[in-house]
Order: structure tokens, then C-alpha cells, then sequence
């Protein structure tokens, strides 16, 4: 009698367990890909995530799933994905913070303002975080920037302080002007690119074009005319060489500043994740 | 003792869990090489017209009977005859030719006077064409 | 009664668990050995999630790791390792953990790193029979840093006439000295070039050096003292520097072609365990 019960019983239980444990199933599927999300591994939980969802509807896996493809820098689905989960959610709000996120990030500057206007589309929780994101797509664009007053009005203490001295340095760049360096190097050679600050390259400008002049005068005078020639041709092309070399100088100078304050901006926001909160799904 | 080693044993899982997403894409194997890498890069020229080739030429010439025979003078990169050749396949003849000028000038310089430089390998200071143009 | 049904329910489950992570190993090194390795990684991680007791842990660690080192991504690899490392379940495979991440060290040289845990491994008293697995990793360690007598040497040290010491030896014979190369063109202008195979070069700067520096005496012949200075300032010196700087480069290219052939015949026809 026992013996029998005993070999129903384990019958039963082998059965229920060789069922039970299938790795694949949508529930394990699941567990293993938020053990993944967890980790960091977010190629491989964005795997799992997609076989779950393609067989049953989960609010908080359908948000983790866009986090995760946004982690991949897949940034337009991630958006598409956010989006999906706009209404009947129980992250109704992360997921419009997650995609406007994902616009920014994806470049897609144009559609974040256009979406903005949209007033059902911005989270009241996080509209702080999207508006921030706002003013950083104008300080990322190569537009002039709107009025300050709305751009900084969400930032507070230091943000708003470091911002207001980007807004001043994107608005007015201490550019030095080319026309002006490039007269002053006409006018006596290499004094253009000590105004730039080059004070060496500007003195042996100075110097080579006058030693140029020099010995084509002395060679004319001393009845060498075809050596006065070169010296001539070489001279004038020092001198021309300078002007235009200043002008450059200027320019780069003109980049330089460009390049540099961007770099420093992206630096800036990266250090600060975007001001993007943490999020939990 | 316990607890020190079950914290000790945290500390090292840490940086294991919060290590961030390495892989963007599904990769495939891939076969190392054993090999040295030469540090030897030939220059590419942005455009090909006539002055392009006439001078790339020029240079050549220039490199095999003198450049490559009197030792490593420039202390720029690229040399002034790269420069040249790049500056004139980007501006024309007539703008590279004094783009060269002020770069020979700026070789020249009495004073070494070179902060403004990024420093990069074999302690060249880097100074290419595109610095000079905006697009 | 009640005792032994559940004592028989909790062995048939984790009979059936154990099951069925054998299946799932089976699984990811399917995968594995048929070169798919981002979806052995994968099947691995799973049995690592499903396998609460532990009993793959060590194994997947070091499957992953190595599929890791199959696409060239060096530091999720040592990341691995490293876990291995730690959850070795004896001295043994805590030693073939710790000699991978040193093989990972050695292949994208980080020779420095590979050096530092080879001493802590030899310093362990745990694998003091094991010198010379630690000494022939050492060997591969140099020969990545380019320092060939050195890795002869110490390859001698696990035999005498081993094969890597013997291939060590000889690379090293085959490479030019830079120093050579550079004193003799110094003395003799050119013949560093010689030295090195490079005989057009060689003969240029022959001439070079020997016009310019004609010119120079001449100059000075002459009395033409300025003219003497300019052209032995602006065109001998510059020709003469030029002759041995490029000795010495070109003794330096040599042996980087010289250490590549080793390298590739290493990594092609060698038959032992590599890096």
C-alpha cells in the first residue's frame, strides 16, 4: 500500500517537476532577464524581454524592454517603445521621461520640441527632468539660443549658476576678429598674430619677412638683379603668406573656442547623467 | 571575522555588478593577431585634382632624394610637406601655397614658443589642416 | 511516513533539477564549441541564474570568460576570470582560473599586469610544484613584450632544450642590433644602412654626406669661413644626423618584421597551449 502511494507520489512529482523546470518558459524567461536587466547585460535581457513580451502583456517588462534597447543606443525604438506604454501603465510617467530621453539622445531635436507641445505627453512628475532636457538640446544645437529666462528657470544653485555661464560664453564668444589681426598684419608683419597672442611665431614673421626685404634691397643696390628678384618674390610671398597665416590663426583660433565649449558642455552634462533621475521599473 | 570576510567578499562583488554595458551589438569571434603593429601611417589626400598629384609628386620626389635622408627635422605633424600637399588639396594652389608659408613660418618660429599644440606621439605637435578651416 | 516522502520529493526535484542544468550545459556548449560565443555567453548566464546550488558556477564563469576572450573583448573576459578565480571550488582550478587571466594579460599586453600575478602565483606556497606552468607562462610573457634572450632563458629553465626556448633563441639571434646599427653609421656614414639590408638608402646618404661635406671643406679651403658654417651647419650636420637616425630606424623596423615572423609562426604552427 505504501509502496504504491510512494510510486504515485513520485511518479506525480517527476512529472510536475521535468514540466516545471523548463529555463525557457515565459516566467523563467522573465526572471532570467530581469536578473540580466539587474546586472548591467542589458543586450541579452533585451532578448528575454522580447520573447516574453511576445506572448503576454507586461507593463513593467514593457518599460524595462525599451530601457533596455535605450541601453543599447538603439535610441528611435527605445523611443517607439516608450511611447507604447504612454497610457494604462503603471509607468505611465517613466515612460514618457524615457522617451523623451530617448528623442534627446537620439538627436531627434526637432521631434522633442514638437512633442513638447503636446501637453497630455509630458509627465507632471518628471516634467522638471523633460524640460531640463529641453534646454540642453539648445545648448547641444548650432542655433542661437532663445531668451535665458525660460532655458534656465529649471535649473537651481550650482546647474543654474554653470549654465548661465554657458548660456554667456555659447551667446557671446570671446572671438577674436580676423579682419582686424590680418589688417595689423599688413600694415607691419607678424604684429597680427601678437595681437592673437603667437608672440613668437609673430616676431619670427616679423623677422624673416624683414631679412627678406633686407637682402632683396641690398642685392638691387649692389647691381644683383636677378638675386634682388628672388629675394623680392620671396619677401612678398612671406609677407602675403603672413597676412593670410593670420587670418588662419584668428580662425582657429575661432574654432578652437567653438570646439572647446562644446566639448565642455557634453563633459558637463554627462558628469551630471543629464540631470536624469534614477529610476526604478 | 566572519562578517569582515562576507564584506571584503561585497567589496569585490561590487564593481562586478555595476560594471556598465559593454556590448552594443551581437558580436561575432574574432581572430587576434599576435603581431607588433608598425607605426607607420600613410597620408590620404582629401581631393585628387591636378595641383593635388602635380605636388604629391613634387613630394614624393623631395621625399626619396632628400626628406627621407636628412634625419626627422619637423617638429610638427604632418611634416610641412604633407601640409603643403593636404592644404592645397583642400584650398586650392593659391591659399594652400600661403597656408604653407605661415606653416613654414610657424616651423621656423626663433622662439619654439609652441603651448598652443596638442603634444602626440614621438612628441610631434599636432597640427593639421582642418584646424584652419571651418566648414 | 511523512519524512520519507519528503526526503523523496526534495531528491526527485533536485534530480530533476540537476537534470535538466545538465541539459542546459549541454546546451551552451553546443553553442560554444560551434564557434556561436555572444549565444554561448547567453545559455551559460542561464545556467548560472537556474543553478542555485552552485554546481556550475566555477565552470560557466570560465566558459564565459573564454567566449568573452573568443571576441576580443579582453575585459569582460578578465571580469570573468576573475570570477572563476573566486569561486574555484579547489586550489587546482583556482590556478587554471588565475593562469587564464594572466594569458588574457599576456594577449593584449598588459605585460606589467601578467608580470605582477605571475609573482603572487609563484610566491603561493599552495603551487610550488607548479613552477614551471608559471615559468612557460612567464616565457609567453616576454616574448609578447618583445624580449626574446629573456623568454629563452627563462623557457630553459623547464628544459633545455625546450621547443619556445630554442624559437626564443633564435628570433633573438635574427634581430639587428640598434645600437650597432647607429655607432657604425656615426664612424662610417652609410653602412648602418648596409647593416641593415637597406643598400640604396645607404649609398644616398654615402653621397650626401660626402658632397656636403666636400662643399664644407671646400668652403673652408677657400677661406669662405661663413659660407663654410652655413652649409656645414644647414646641410652636412642635417645629412650626417639624418644618416644615423635613419640606421637606427630602420634597425628598429627590422626587428619589428624579424619579432612578427616569430609571432606568426607561433600562432600558426605551434603546437602547444598559447596565450
Amino acid at each position: 500500500m505504501i509502496k504504491n502511494i510512494l510510486i504515485i507520489f513520485f511518479t506525480f512529482v517527476t512529472i510536475s517537476f521535468s514540466q516545471g523546470i523548463n529555463y525557457f518558459s515565459l516566467e523563467n524567461r522573465k526572471q532570467f532577464g530581469n536578473f540580466l536587466f539587474e546586472s548591467g547585460d542589458f543586450i541579452r535581457a533585451n532578448d528575454e524581454y522580447r520573447e516574453f513580451l511576445s506572448n503576454q502583456e507586461n507593463d513593467t517588462i514593457r518599460v524595462r524592454y525599451a530601457e533596455t534597447l535605450f541601453q543599447i543606443e538603439r535610441y528611435t525604438e527605445a523611443a517607439d517603445y516608450f511611447k507604447s506604454a504612454f497610457y494604462n501603465s503603471s509607468f505611465e510617467d517613466e515612460a514618457r521621461l524615457g522617451y523623451f530621453k530617448s528623442l534627446f539622445f537620439a538627436g531627434l531635436y526637432n521631434d522633442f520640441k514638437k512633442d513638447l507641445e503636446i501637453k497630455e505627453y509630458i509627465s507632471p512628475v518628471y516634467k522638471n527632468n523633460i524640460m531640463k532636457l529641453n534646454t540642453m538640446t539648445y545648448y547641444l544645437e548650432k542655433n542661437p539660443l532663445p531668451d535665458s529666462t525660460e532655458l534656465l528657470s529649471y535649473f537651481e544653485d550650482e546647474a543654474r549658476i554653470k549654465m548661465s555661464e554657458f548660456y554667456l560664453r555659447k551667446d557671446i564668444p570671446e572671438r577674436k576678429n580676423g579682419t582686424k589681426a590680418a589688417l595689423l598684419s599688413a600694415l607691419i608683419p607678424g604684429s597680427g598674430k601678437i595681437y592673437l597672442g603667437e608672440y613668437g611665431d609673430g616676431i619670427t614673421a616679423f623677422i624673416t619677412t624683414g631679412l627678406l626685404t633686407y637682402l632683396a634691397v641690398d642685392n638691387f643696390n649692389a647691381k644683383h638683379k636677378l638675386r634682388g628678384a628672388v629675394f623680392s618674390g620671396l619677401a612678398f610671398l612671406s609677407y602675403v603668406g603672413n597676412i593670410y597665416g593670420t587670418a588662419l590663426a584668428a580662425e582657429k583660433f575661432n574654432i578652437g573656442i567653438k570646439v572647446n565649449l562644446d566639448k565642455e558642455i557634453r563633459l558637463y552634462f554627462k558628469e551630471n547623467n543629464y540631470f536624469l533621475p534614477e529610476i526604478k521599473y | 571575522m566572519r562578517i569582515i570576510f562576507s564584506l571584503a567578499s561585497l567589496l569585490i562583488l561590487i564593481p562586478v555588478l555595476i560594471s556598465a554595458q559593454t556590448e552594443l551589438n551581437k558580436w561575432e569571434p574574432v581572430k587576434i593577431s599576435y603581431e607588433l603593429k608598425a607605426n607607420k601611417d600613410e597620408p590620404q589626400y582629401s581631393s585628387n585634382g591636378i595641383f593635388t598629384k602635380m605636388l604629391s609628386g613634387t613630394k614624393a620626389v623631395y621625399k626619396f632624394f632628400i626628406s627621407d635622408l636628412d634625419g626627422d627635422n619637423c617638429p610638427f605633424h604632418p611634416s610641412c610637406s604633407e601640409f603643403y600637399v593636404e592644404s592645397v588639396s583642400k584650398t586650392g594652389l593659391f591659399k594652400g601655397t600661403f597656408m604653407f608659408i605661415d606653416r613654414f613660418t610657424r616651423d621656423l618660429n626663433f622662439f619654439k614658443s609652441r603651448e598652443q599644440y596638442k603634444v602626440i606621439k614621438n612628441n610631434k605637435f599636432y597640427d593639421p589642416v582642418e584646424y584652419y578651416i571651418s566648414n | 511516513m511523512r519524512k520519507v516522502i519528503l526526503i523523496m520529493l526534495i531528491m526527485s526535484s533536485s534530480i530533476f533539477a540537476q537534470g535538466e542544468l545538465k541539459i542546459q550545459k549541454e546546451y551552451a556548449d553546443n553553442l560554444f564549441n560551434s564557434g556561436q560565443l555572444f549565444d554561448a555567453i547567453t545559455e551559460y548566464k542561464r545556467l548560472q541564474f537556474f543553478d542555485t546550488e552552485g554546481e556550475y558556477r566555477f565552470y560557466s564563469n570560465m566558459k564565459i570568460g573564454e567566449s568573452y576572450k573568443g571576441g576580443g573583448r579582453f575585459d569582460d573576459a578578465v571580469t570573468y576570470f576573475a570570477n572563476a578565480e573566486r569561486t574555484a571550488p579547489n586550489d587546482s582550478l583556482y590556478f587554471n582560473a588565475a593562469i587564464n587571466v594572466i594569458r588574457i594579460n599576456i594577449l593584449r599586453r598588459t605585460n606589467d599586469n601578467a608580470h605582477q600575478l605571475l609573482d603572487k602565483l609563484e610566491k603561493d606556497l599552495r603551487f610550488n610544484d607548479r613552477i614551471d606552468e608559471i615559468n612557460y607562462w612567464r616565457g609567453w610573457n616576454y616574448i609578447f613584450e618583445d624580449k626574446w634572450l629573456v623568454a629563452s632563458q627563462v623557457f630553459e629553465k623547464i628544459e633545455k632544450n625546450h621547443p619556445l626556448a630554442l624559437i626564443s633563441k633564435q628570433t633573438d639571434k635574427n634581430k639587428y642590433s640598434v645600437n650597432f646599427a647607429k655607432v657604425i653609421s656615426y664612424i662610417l656614414p652609410g653602412f648602418g644602412q648596409f647593416y641593415t639590408g637597406n643598400y640604396l638608402s645607404g649609398l644616398m646618404s654615402i653621397g650626401w654626406v660626402g658632397l656636403t661635406g666636400y662643399w664644407t671643406v671646400n668652403s673652408f679651403v677657400e677661406k669662405r669661413v661663413f659660407d663654410g658654417l652655413v652649409i656645414g651647419n644647414l646641410l652636412f650636420l642635417r645629412f650626417y644626423r639624418g644618416n644615423y637616425q635613419n640606421a637606427e630606424q630602420f634597425a628598429i623596423e627590422k626587428n619589428i618584421e624579424v619579432s612578427n615572423k616569430s609571432l606568426i609562426n607561433l600562432q600558426n604552427n605551434y603546437q602547444g597551449i598559447k596565450p
